[in-house]
């Protein structure tokens, strides 16, 4: 009973909080997608914070530390504050061309600037086919964790279907204005429940000092600065950087948050507040599962993804522990609300509305907007319900696919670079170079112990350098 | 431009200060919450980083309101 109070208290104070002094009359995409590029300070550095770190910080994080030890943190928190640069590179240029042309999604503002519409199609196309699984992901790890939390009795993809219609409910009608304000109060929440559950673990156990002293002497390979098994050499460590570094500014939802500040200097102190959470905040799912070897020291593969709830359930009280991962839904429906946003930004105003009615006004492309968030939603699901092994390799795969549109956007943004083809071939080549390390050359990414990131943004790079001599500058 | 470049290889010192964890080959107990010495020095890279992010978007990163 406590379970569902704590579950369906937290889904109605969202729905509460995010109907609050709410704009109750949305005209237009500058609005509903980009809270009319009014955000500053606080409310635009969780709204950031809370879309960035998904349902994986909380739970995946931990995970992989069980599997491979405290290296986790260095690749995972330096990795993220290191990719504050890419704010300055990407972020700083898009805010300002978006401000003077209006632009509202990162496809039209790379297609309009290279005057070609089939690049605002490709990027637009690309982006959907690479995120699509990841809001799927994203789904599934939602369902299993109210699934776990109601012990079974609210079904995985009843609860799957339930977040969604929640989510559903309160974008519909105010869009960014409705997900910014629930962002603050779900960044919050995250924060603090993954420190508390740190702080009753790590207390439970025996204090953190002794765990630690504990486990060095058990599992000495957890305190290695390469991982268990060695599993980080430098080469794949750097990897990581060159990854974070180059895909978290192309997440669409990312790419938004750069465009709602009201001012470039709101902008420019979140980025640095940015730049600190990361250490500070990732050295507790870290050493949670660092510290799960002494509670459960044999789980293998998948099984240790369950690790903080395993934890939460042994050493504390059900309904506390319940309180604790609902920080888990936060951070689920944070990321998910604003990816389903900026989707849906691209179907409406990059696809539907050129392809099919370049006519439509602003009124017909939210509706279309929404719509299409809808689908989404249905597609998803369905997703979720069927759970393709094929999801996972895609998934798996958005991050570095989304890597490849980075050398592209800062060409465009920073250097000037007004070369169409160029940057359609560099897109698809870039990608297919990706898909052919990750796939039938993977060998050769072993060899090297490097990510197939690395082959894909330089395959992008050069081909970008060689449309400079076969290419002019289009005006 | 000269700028610039100070502040590429500013940011190419750290992100090469914070690999050399990985080649850490001392011992491993340290006595801050026992946690392991060359995560300790990793810590200190992060400081680092945010301190010098900091300075980068104060004197480096202009902005247009």
């Amino acid at each position: 009973m406590v379970i569902y109070i704590i579950l369906f208290g937290y889904l109605g104070l969202s729905l509460l909080l995010s109907r609050l002094n709410i704009r109750s009359k949305i005209e237009d995409s500058a609005q509903y997608y980009l809270t009319n590029r009014s955000l500053k300070g606080i409310t635009l550095f969780f709204t950031l914070v809370a879309t960035n770190f998904s349902a994986f910080f909380f739970i995946g994080f931990a995970g992989e530390s069980y599997r491979v030890g405290y290296i986790y943190y260095t690749m995972m928190a330096f990795g993220t504050s290191f990719a504050a640069i890419s704010f300055y590179l990407i972020g700083s240029p898009a805010w300002r061309l978006s401000k003077d042309k209006g632009y509202i999604t990162p496809a039209e503002m790379l297609g309009d600037q290279m005057n070609s519409t089939a690049l605002t199609r490709l990027t637009a196309l690309l982006m959907i086919i690479f995120m699509v699984p990841f809001v799927a992901i994203q789904i599934i790890g939602a369902g299993l964790i109210v699934s776990g939390l109601t012990q079974g009795a609210i079904p995985y993809i009843w609860g799957s279907a339930l977040l969604m219609v929640f989510i559903l409910v309160y974008i519909w009608r105010s869009g960014m204005y409705s997900v910014a304000r629930l962002d603050v109060t779900n960044g919050i929440l995250l924060m603090t429940l993954i420190i508390l559950a740190f702080v009753f673990v790590s207390r439970s156990l025996g204090g953190i000092s002794e765990i630690n002293e504990q486990l060095m002497e058990q599992s000495a390979a957890l305190f290695s600065p390469q991982g268990s098994n060695s599993t980080y050499s430098p080469s794949l460590w750097l990897s990581y950087m060159v990854l974070w570094l180059t895909c978290l500014p192309m997440f669409p939802q990312i790419f938004l948050r750069f465009l709602m500040a009201k001012k470039e200097s709101n902008f420019r102190y979140t980025s640095f507040l940015y730049t600190i959470v990361p250490p500070l905040l990732f050295i507790f799912p870290v050493a949670l599962g660092v510290m799960g070897h002494l509670s459960f020291p044999d789980l293998q593969g998948k099984a240790a993804d369950q690790i903080i709830p395993r934890l939460l359930t042994m050493h504390l009280p059900g309904g506390f522990g319940a309180v604790i991962l609902t920080g888990a839904l936060a951070a689920f429906v944070s990321t998910t609300d604003s990816t389903l946003l900026a989707l849906s930004s691209l179907i409406a105003r990059d696809l539907y509305k050129p392809i099919f009615k370049p006519q439509l006004d602003e009124k017909g492309t939210l509706t279309v907007g929404r719509i299409s968030i809808l689908i989404l939603c249905l597609i998803s699901l369905v997703i979720a319900f069927f759970q393709p092994a094929s999801i996972f390799q895609i998934a798996a795969m958005t991050f570095s696919g989304l890597s490849i549109f980075f050398p592209v956007f800062l060409a465009v943004l920073r250097f000037n670079y007004r070369k169409p083809i160029s940057a359609i071939l560099a897109m698809i080549l870039g990608e297919v170079v990706l898909i052919l390390f990750a796939t039938i050359f993977s060998g050769a990414c072993d060899t090297l112990n490097i990510l197939p990131v690395v082959p894909g943004v330089l395959a992008t790079i050069l081909i970008l350098w060689l449309g400079h001599f076969f290419e002019k500058n289009k005006d | 431009m000269r700028k610039s470049i100070i502040w590429l290889l500013i940011f190419s010192l750290i992100l090469i200060l914070a690999v050399l964890a990985l080649f850490y080959s001392g011992p491993s107990k340290s006595s801050l919450f026992g946690l392991p010495n060359w995560l300790i020095y990793f810590f200190g890279v992060e400081v680092l980083f945010c301190v010098f992010y900091f300075l980068f978007t104060k004197s480096y990163w202009t902005t247009e309101e």
